[in-house]
């Protein structure tokens, strides 16, 4: 093993390979920023070019634009609530918050460094554990990913601390609209009212351009007929005093937050291991872990570094284990994995087991590329961030017209159908009076990350073990994670009641 | 009160969507224990249970807040959301370019740049650009509209 680690950084430095995982660090943070973006649209449009590239050089600057992606998506999470991708949308809770309040700066730094640490850290274990990790993604079947899915959605308790009916009603409404559209084991139309739209059913995509960033919108509208515009513009100018604070201020808020990093990577490896949880459940159940442990746990949401640092660094290290399956088993864990086993492919290469045997130079320089692309977050990071702040500086009349513009092409971009846009605006009506009334938009999120998983190894479970509804009990690794989530969603109760003792014996 | 009319209508669209769920149409070889509509009706069963929860709670506490919306404000906020709703209607007939330049001047109009000059200027150039980047590098296949508008914008992707 050793020695392929030198082979793969010998292969990795050359010069020419150095420039491709810049360059595609670089794109791939740019594809990240943007919604409705995403780096495979990239890699494949850039196929062309790359086939005339040595099969290692090609896939060097394919993996360098999914690690920068996975960081890119938070800059405009945090600057301006809509997240580039998927996997941010945890970060947009406290980031936002924190850009509110002058603090942009400090946010996008944190999430730079957690963003960089989190990859690193799971390419590091991605070399020392590789096999063994392999064995972790083949365990899992239909009973684990079903108890792993009710883990995720048990953080709602976390996310919705301020009304739990609500939060439980709107993770509820996610995992409905997920069921919109043709039922994926029998292919039935399921709650389409007969409309051929509706038939695709409602991307998750649309949804959340809808009910973050729209609202968000909607909502700088409503500020402007109530001729706040004075108080705006003196907020504004707060906000646009924003630095992005030295290094070491960085350093010392990872510090401070070792633990939570460290945890959040851990989360982000395991479950990027998983084939079909990506960064996005990583992010969320590690944002989740992150309110369940803190001492604080009412203030996330309100611009808590914390808040920032779980997140990123999970999604990031999600690349690292997403990694595990694809190269070891040949089985892409998402949409950018599975173009990049096609890249293989196209190369004359064969993923799977064999692939560490066949081609350990591909291999390691891949895990060294890897960690070469997260330095490489951290040096890009700093100055395209800045200037993105630069961004919150444009006047209204130009930022707000242009997110409008942004999220209806992302909409359209999607599935090149115009009534994806109708979809988008609805929903960001429906964000509008969320915000307004207080209704919380993550167990929204949730729910419909999660509802396809849920319900799809639900009914396999039942399938394959001919209806014992108690299977999810039976099988030990099922019944820990049913465990931990019982736990999870207890946490917040537990917690007041601790309080309320603790109160009534003082 | 707006907390209270937005729990009314989470729980008269779960109805909707209950009265949807029936519908489902179930295969006749079904060899599966759980039917395509059984995973539907048993979260809109528990959505219907928790949102009238919500409404009576909601209708207790009513009147301790008021109609926050300023009548003014909401009469101009579903104004605005009627001329999204007339832009996206009008795309596929008109093409992308010549109604998103319109409704973008509107818009930049509408946030604070009081110059309509400068207003479709603005809208010109964003709608530009973006037609360049998504329309022409990225391929994404904007609306082109009908008749002449399709001519018009064929020559811009």
């Amino acid at each position: 093993m050793f020695s392929n680690l030198i082979l793969g950084l010998h292969i990795a430095i050359e010069p020419v390979n150095l420039f491709l995982i810049a360059g595609g660090t670089f794109l791939g943070i740019l594809v990240g920023a943007m919604p409705g973006m995403h780096a495979s649209t990239v890699i494949v449009l850039l196929t062309p070019i790359t086939l005339f590239l040595h099969s290692i050089p090609a896939f060097l600057f394919s993996v360098a634009i999914y690690c920068g992606e996975l960081f890119g998506g938070s800059i405009t999470a945090i600057l301006f609530r809509i997240p580039g991708t998927s996997a941010a949308i945890a970060t947009t809770f406290d980031g936002y918050e924190m850009t509110k309040r002058g603090k942009a700066g400090e946010a996008l730094n944190a999430a730079i460094y957690s963003s960089a640490i989190g990859g690193l850290l799971s390419v590091f274990a991605l070399i020392m554990i590789v096999p063994f990790l392999a064995k972790i993604a083949i365990g899992f079947g239909p009973t684990e990913f079903f108890s792993l899915a009710i883990m995720g959605l048990s953080v709602i308790s976390g996310l919705a601390s301020k009304s739990l009916l609500k939060g439980t009603i709107m993770a509820l409404w996610g995992l409905l609209i997920a069921t919109v559209g043709m039922d994926n084991m029998v292919g039935v139309e399921r709650l389409t009212f007969n409309l051929l739209s509706l038939r695709m059913g409602i991307s998750f995509v649309i949804v959340l351009l809808g009910i973050l960033p729209l609202a968000q919108v909607f909502k700088a509208i409503t500020e402007c007929f109530r001729g706040e515009t004075k108080e705006k513009r003196i907020l504004r100018k707060i906000t646009t005093q924003i630095k992005i604070p030295p290094f070491w201020s960085a350093i010392n808020s990872l510090f401070k937050y070792r633990i939570t990093l460290l945890k959040s990577s851990l989360i982000g490896l395991i479950i990027g291991i998983l084939p079909g949880a990506g960064g996005t459940i990583a992010s969320f159940l590690s944002y989740g872990e992150a309110v369940r442990s803190s001492k604080y746990p009412e203030k996330f949401g309100t611009g808590m570094v914390e808040g920032v640092i779980a997140p990123e660094a999970a999604n990031n290290a999600s690349s690292g284990g997403a990694m595990v399956p694809m190269l070891t088993l040949g089985i892409p864990g998402s949409e950018t994995t599975a173009i990049l086993l096609g890249l293989l492919v196209l190369h004359g290469l064969r993923p799977g087991p064999m692939l560490l045997i066949e081609a350990p130079d591909l291999v390691y320089s891949c895990f060294i590329g890897m960690i070469i692309a997260n330095i490489f977050i951290i040096i890009m990071g700093v100055s395209m961030s800045k200037l993105f702040i630069r961004l919150l500086q444009l006047p209204n009349y130009f930022i707000y017209p242009g997110i409008l513009l942004l999220c209806t092409i992302a909409a359209f971009n999607l599935r090149n159908s115009w009534s994806d846009v109708w979809m988008l605006f609805i929903f960001g009506i429906i964000g509008y009076f969320m915000e307004k009334y207080e209704w919380p938009v993550a167990p929204l999120v949730l729910g419909m990350v999660l509802g396809n998983l849920l319900e799809d190894s639900f009914r396999r479970a039942l399938l394959i073990y001919n209806g014992d509804f108690f299977i999810f009990f039976k099988l030990p690794i099922s019944a820990i994670l049913l465990t931990i989530a019982f736990m999870f969603y207890l946490a917040p109760f537990i917690r007041t009641m601790k309080k309320r003792l603790n109160k009534k014996n003082a | 009160m707006g907390n209270f009319i937005m729990t009314i209508i989470t729980f008269v669209i779960t109805c909707i969507f209950l009265w949807e769920s029936n519908k489902i149409d179930i295969p006749i070889r079904n060899s599966q224990l759980i039917t395509p509509d059984f995973w539907p009706k048993a979260i809109l069963f528990v959505l219907i249970i928790l949102s009238a929860f919500a409404c009576i709670i909601s209708w207790k506490e009513k009147d301790k807040t008021g109609f926050e919306h300023q009548r003014k404000v909401l009469f101009n906020l579903i104004l605005i959301w009627c001329i999204l709703f007339l832009y996206i209607f009008l795309v596929p007939y008109f093409g992308f370019i010549i109604v998103t330049v319109l409704y973008l001047a509107f818009f930049t109009y509408l946030m604070g740049l009081r110059k309509i000059f400068f207003s479709f200027g603005l809208g010109f150039i964003l709608t530009i650009i973006s037609v360049f980047i998504f329309g022409r590098l990225l391929l994404i296949p904007f609306p082109v509209g009908v008749g002449i508008f399709k001519t018009i914008s064929m020559i811009f992707y």
